[in-house]
């Protein structure tokens, strides 16, 4: 399944990125995800074995270059509920100028409401990782809840921050702000294009 | 009243709420031309969406203005709001001061 946007392209993660996205996940933007594989074969061996009630995708630039990855997990059809998870922009130098993380939420959350016709979506962040709480709960997501010291991050325990959204949430706060970010940021890149200057998509 | 004035003061406190989060040689410039989102910012979309989300809360909270900086009228101009500092301090101007 490949979901495609304006600037942004998702494409299901294969056995065959294991080396890029651990490379990704081993990076400093990651330091306040989950511990993952240590090795490119840990990490081969850990996409091959995605379950059912995942789906999970490299974000890639319309060119082709993979900038991020990005996935749905605990896709749940009886209680039509799912958890947006693992996302991660690991090349931030190839998006700059372009609203790419945007579209790829947006992407993602056409797929659970629109496609796999899900209720609602939900999840936790790390408390220290404000700028991520900040970033979905203006895209959407309320705050629900804290689970105390739930995550062993970087050598010391921290809260998770619960985070939910509905569908009705989605097609009312949601949508029409990531649609306004889009076009908004969009409309600044297509002035650097149109005035020939650095390709993005490079 | 919002001046041009009390308004570059939310986007600068915003923008050092984020600087805060940044290493002392990241930090980004308190300038009218700081870019916010394009090729030459130093905002990526996280820092970028946060301070749009901070601005929106300190003029709900100090103004009592509920106004979204992401919605139609952000779509429908044709050079973006959220270029610069001047830009989105303009844009906010014309936003609370619209019929």
């Amino acid at each position: 399944m490949e979901l495609r946007g304006q600037y942004t392209v998702l494409r299901p993660l294969q056995v065959e990125d294991a080396e890029l996205t651990l490379g990704w996940r081993l990076g400093d933007r990651a330091g306040l995800l989950n511990r993952g594989a240590e090795t490119v074969a840990e990490q081969a061996k850990w996409i091959a074995s995605r379950p059912a009630t995942e789906l999970n995708f490299v974000i890639e630039l319309r060119s082709g270059q993979p900038v991020g990855m990005l996935s749905v997990v605990a896709i749940d059809d009886i209680n039509r509920r799912a958890e947006p998870a693992r996302f991660l922009i690991g090349d931030p130098a190839a998006v700059k100028g372009i609203p790419v993380a945007i579209e790829a939420m947006k992407l993602l959350y056409e797929l659970v409401f629109e496609q796999l016709k899900l209720h609602r979506v939900y999840g936790t962040v790390a408390a220290d990782n404000r700028l991520m709480i900040k970033w979905q709960t203006s895209l959407g997501m309320k705050e629900e809840g804290r689970l105390r010291e739930h995550l062993f991050i970087a050598g010391r325990f921290q809260d998770a921050i619960c985070l939910g959204m509905t569908e009705e949430e989605y097609r009312s706060v949601a949508l029409p702000r990531m649609r306004a970010l889009i076009r908004g940021t969009g409309a600044e890149f297509s002035q650097v294009r149109e005035a020939g200057g650095p390709d993005a998509h490079r | 009243m919002l001046t041009g004035e009390s308004v570059d003061a939310i986007i600068y406190g915003a923008l050092a709420a984020l600087n805060a989060e940044r290493d002392p040689g990241d930090q980004i410039p308190m300038s009218p031309d700081t870019a916010l989102f394009g090729v030459d910012a130093m905002l990526d979309s996280l820092s970028f969406v946060s301070l749009i989300t901070d601005v929106e809360a300190s003029l709900n909270l100090d103004h009592d203005l509920e106004i979204s900086l992401a919605d139609d009228r952000a779509m429908s101009r044709a050079h973006s709001p959220y270029a610069t500092v001047a830009t989105l301090r303009d844009y906010i101007l014309e936003v609370v001061t619209e019929p």
